[in-house]
């Protein structure tokens, strides 16, 4: 299971937009989700997520991964409400354990925060190439030497991910017990150290590579590729700033 | 071109590529561990993330002892962002102060002590897990709403743990990682 949402580069809807709007509407839905309390509109931009993607045309089994992990953080985060929420009113009791009536309004509220700020960061990097997101940090006047290492990251981890997985069906040949919860933390050191130490080969090898190239030998840099903001990107950007000022100001 | 011979002054701030490179792929091995890590916290208690916090205090340790700053601040933005973006964890806002600040520090710290005995590991890990679960606390409280007490219990049992467990690895790990030449 790859861990990082997936670009379609063959989606022109998606290459029509700016990075820059992307990221700005990322950072609207967060903002939103933050300042908002009353569950019925965090609801409605959680959803705002979702439909934008089928508007632009995008897979909703893009975020399928991530359903199991928020369900577990949804479970965690009922059973804390329950047990140590102290707002508003006892509504059930029993031994030691109070049950507030709060405990579960507080809970649904951390639940779809938290599922719009993963949800919303997931559709940023499937809407995102990596030298996209390089050519976004640079519009941030972040030299190209380090905005670099962002598209890097990007395009190097699905790799890692699969000499991940290569190390432990090695692990699992030569012997090693990975099935139980237990046999998962006795394993760790195992499979952990030999993939931090053939990262650490392969980083030597591509910095390498990346110096014979040039990297690093001029302070600028020349891309196939220039960012410029259309019609649609500044109305939709002007919209978005407005709608974070009058939350603010409100 | 870049790579340059570094004194032992300037161990700790190293911009050349290989430091570089290997700040965002030592990133990348952060992330996947923690995926793991958290697979398990999970199961075993949700509320602690006393295995991630502890693969945390270990990979921010290695990646500044290894490579210095700022690859230090790149690895631990690398994996904040990747845990936001792939719904490890919806901390992971709060993870890119807790991992980049945390970093800054253990470096800060570490500059001054020789690092050569286990107790210089552990105090340069205290004052970082201190550091680090105060960001972490604040994102339990201000994203899944917990109480400010439960909050609190859970950063002071991280940094108990981190502190006694960390350390042990860290300076075999570094010292492993120093002896094979591969930093």
């Amino acid at each position: 299971m790859s861990l990082m949402p997936e670009y379609d580069k063959n989606n022109t809807l998606v290459e029509f937009i700016d990075p820059r709007t992307k990221a700005l509407w990322m950072i609207t839905v967060i903002f939103l989700s933050f300042f908002s309390d009353n569950i019925l509109e965090m609801i409605v931009i959680f959803l705002l997520i979702p439909i934008s993607s089928v508007l632009l045309k995008q897979k909703l089994s893009n975020y399928k991964n991530v359903v199991p992990i928020l369900a577990i953080i949804a479970s965690q985060l009922i059973v804390l409400q329950i047990l140590f929420c102290r707002q508003g009113e006892i509504s059930y009791s029993w031994w030691i354990i109070n049950i507030y009536d709060q405990a579960l309004p507080l809970a649904a509220v951390g639940i779809v925060r938290a599922s719009t700020i993963v949800l919303a960061c997931m559709q940023f990097l499937s809407l995102t190439s990596p030298i996209d997101m390089q050519l976004l940090l640079m519009k941030f006047k972040i030299p190209y030497k380090y905005a670099t290492l962002a598209a890097l990251g990007l395009r190097f981890m699905p790799v890692i991910e699969d000499e991940f997985g290569v190390i432990l069906e090695s692990q699992r040949a030569r012997g090693i017990k990975i099935e139980s919860v237990w046999d998962k933390i006795r394993s760790l050191p195992s499979v952990s150290l030999p993939l931090l130490y053939r990262s650490m080969r392969w980083s030597r090898d591509t910095a390498l590579s990346m110096e014979l190239r040039g990297f690093g030998k001029y302070p600028n840099h020349t891309f196939m590729k220039s960012l410029n903001l259309n019609l649609w990107d500044i109305l939709s950007s002007v919209i978005m700033t407005f709608s974070i000022l009058i939350v603010i100001i409100l | 071109m870049e790579t340059e011979m570094i004194g032992e002054t300037e161990k700790y701030w190293r911009t050349d590529t290989k430091a570089l490179v290997g700040g965002v792929f030592l990133g990348i091995v952060f992330t996947i561990i923690c995926v793991l890590a958290d697979v398990i916290d999970a199961v075993l208690d949700p509320s602690l993330a006393l295995l991630g916090g502890t693969v945390w205090a270990i990979f921010t340790a290695i990646i500044v002892m290894t490579y210095g700053q700022p690859a230090g601040i790149i690895g631990g933005a690398m994996q904040a962002l990747i845990s936001m973006a792939t719904g490890m964890s919806p901390l992971g806002f709060f993870f890119i102060f807790a991992n980049c600040i945390g970093s800054v520090v253990y470096i800060s710290i570490a500059r001054n002590l020789s690092m050569k005995s286990l107790r210089d590991y552990v105090i340069v890990q205290f004052i970082t897990s201190l550091v680090g679960f105060f960001f972490v606390g604040m994102g339990t409280m201000i994203v899944y709403s917990l109480p400010f007490n439960v909050a609190l219990a859970c950063a002071v049992i991280g940094v108990v743990v981190t502190t006694i467990v960390a350390p042990l690895i860290t300076k075999n790990v570094v010292t492993s990682i120093k002896r094979s030449g591969l930093a």
